[in-house]
């Protein structure tokens, strides 16, 4: 389990943004498609090793947040109180711990910087949420999703960078194995 | 006479899917064609879709190129070889939360989505499990629930629990809990109106794929064969299948398993085009035939 201690994010973050145009403009909404490295070298490897726990951690964290802010939005538990925001912050200060201090060799440096993003915006979700007040604080929740779609795009990109990361395990969709039919004999 | 119009409509396929994921233990089988499809039930005011397929913005070319969707179209073309454009789409169904069956909710922009909300409670619980549990999950993406905040901030999200009678006129949801997801549902349309209806079709989701994991293979010693994936039990899987084929009187062909390319040997159906199947299930007073 993921331990649910508290991190204090206002007091890293303080006063949220005005606006988060500045987020839209470091995560465009197409994202190009370019094709993966055919292969890594040590270094590279070595990366994707390490980082894959902390990918994972911040998409956990974009997903709960996500999640919280759905039931906001609806009108149930609000999203400042809400028990999942606390393992959201502490999923990221995890991700935080490797995400910075890992070395990362220059065919990786393109996918830590995604990375970095989307674990700040993300970090920057949690502190946004926590200042709504309720499912009528339209601007608390703008900000706060405003800073999530963010995160979730900087992801995105950060599965477009290297291989070995997911947002979405596509191949485990129920229409999607089709990869795993190498060999299979057509009927 | 029909109140609804049902159409299954392809919008992309996947020529060669192992048969081992439509039909548990049929792992070496070989493969076939698997079509993707929405299923649009017109009639009584409304117009309603039965899922609505994934984000290709997002996913489209990766699907492609890694797992062999071919012949991807947007719902406005679909939806155009029935006459219907998204934005007349009054109900969405969404049956479960996968990407392949949530995600392209943008495109249907005036129509209001209804979910079971177990789908997306235990879908938030395993996301506080420890990361060794992320199969859980992983087939549900993050940006699909961002969007689902957008539905509600818009009145346009029915959080759903369990059964819905009539949620539009003769048409029911019915939770199928543990089954394929956690909160997977099915939808039964009774076409004559009637509560003890003569004329019922089941939309089952992902909770099956071909006939045969309703009757098997042996037509003189039928038997019932559950799919490939579950997040639940198989065991409540093969009780839903019982239960659907209840609903609708023992009369197998009216659970309609949208993947199955067999559809066409059963309903009225043309290629357009594009390359994509109609089928037609039903048609409802004053409609013309869309495959004839």
């Amino acid at each position: 389990m993921v331990s649910s201690a508290p991190l204090d994010i206002d007091d890293r973050f303080g006063e949220p943004p005005a606006a988060p145009a500045w987020l839209e403009i470091s995560a465009p909404a197409t994202i190009p498609v370019r094709p993966l490295p055919a292969t890594l070298d040590d270094s590279g490897t070595a990366y994707v090793l390490v980082m894959q726990p902390a990918f994972d951690l911040v998409r956990q964290a974009v997903g709960q947040l996500a999640g919280l802010l759905v039931l906001a939005a609806a009108g149930g538990k609000s999203a400042a109180g809400h028990p999942m925001l606390a393992p959201a912050a502490d999923a990221l200060a995890q991700a935080a711990e490797t995400i910075h201090s890992v070395r990362v060799p220059a065919s990786a440096r393109h996918h830590h910087r995604h990375l970095v993003a989307a674990e700040r915006l993300a970090l920057e979700s949690v502190a946004l949420a926590r200042r709504i007040a309720g499912p009528d604080d339209t601007t608390a929740m703008d900000r706060a999703l405003g800073a999530l779609r963010a995160a979730h795009r900087h992801l995105l990109w950060a599965t477009n960078a290297l291989p070995g990361f997911e947002i979405v395990a596509l191949g485990q969709s129920c229409c999607a194995e089709h990869a795993r039919s190498a060999g299979a004999t057509p009927t | 006479m029909s109140d609804y119009s049902i159409w299954v409509l392809e919008y992309g396929a996947v020529p060669t899917a192992p048969k081992g994921v439509t039909i548990h233990g049929t792992f070496n089988e070989g493969t076939i064609k698997l079509p993707y499809c929405y299923v649009v039930l017109k009639g009584r005011g409304h117009i309603a879709i039965v899922d609505v397929g994934y984000n290709n913005k997002d996913y489209g070319r990766v699907i492609a190129d890694s797992y062999g969707v071919e012949n991807w179209h947007p719902p406005a073309t679909v939806l155009a070889e029935i006459g219907v454009a998204p934005g007349q789409v009054t109900e969405a169904f969404i049956t479960h939360a996968h990407f392949d069956h949530m995600g392209n909710s943008d495109e249907f922009p005036k129509a209001k989505f209804y979910v079971q909300e177990r789908e997306l409670a235990k879908w938030m619980w395993s996301l506080s499990l420890h990361r060794r549990f992320r199969w859980l999950n992983s087939a549900t993406d993050p940006g699909d629930i961002m969007r689902m905040v957008d539905l509600a901030r818009q009145g346009r999200l029915v959080s759903v629990e369990g059964d819905r009678a009539n949620v539009i006129p003769g048409i029911d949801l019915h939770e199928a809990h543990d089954t394929h997801t956690w909160g997977s549902m099915y939808v039964n349309v009774r076409n004559d109106g009637q509560a003890a209806s003569a004329d019922s079709w089941i939309f089952a989701g992902d909770l099956i794929y071909s006939y045969a994991n309703l009757k098997g293979f042996d037509a003189a010693d039928p038997q019932i064969l559950p799919i490939g994936l579950a997040t639940g039990s198989q065991t409540t899987i093969m009780l839903k299948i019982e239960e659907m084929i209840e609903r609708v009187g023992g009369e197998m062909k009216r659970v309609i398993p949208i993947h199955d390319e067999n559809l066409k040997d059963i309903f009225p159906s043309r290629i357009t085009a594009k390359n994509l199947r109609v089928t037609e299930i039903a048609l409802a007073k004053g409609e013309s035939s869309r495959v004839r």
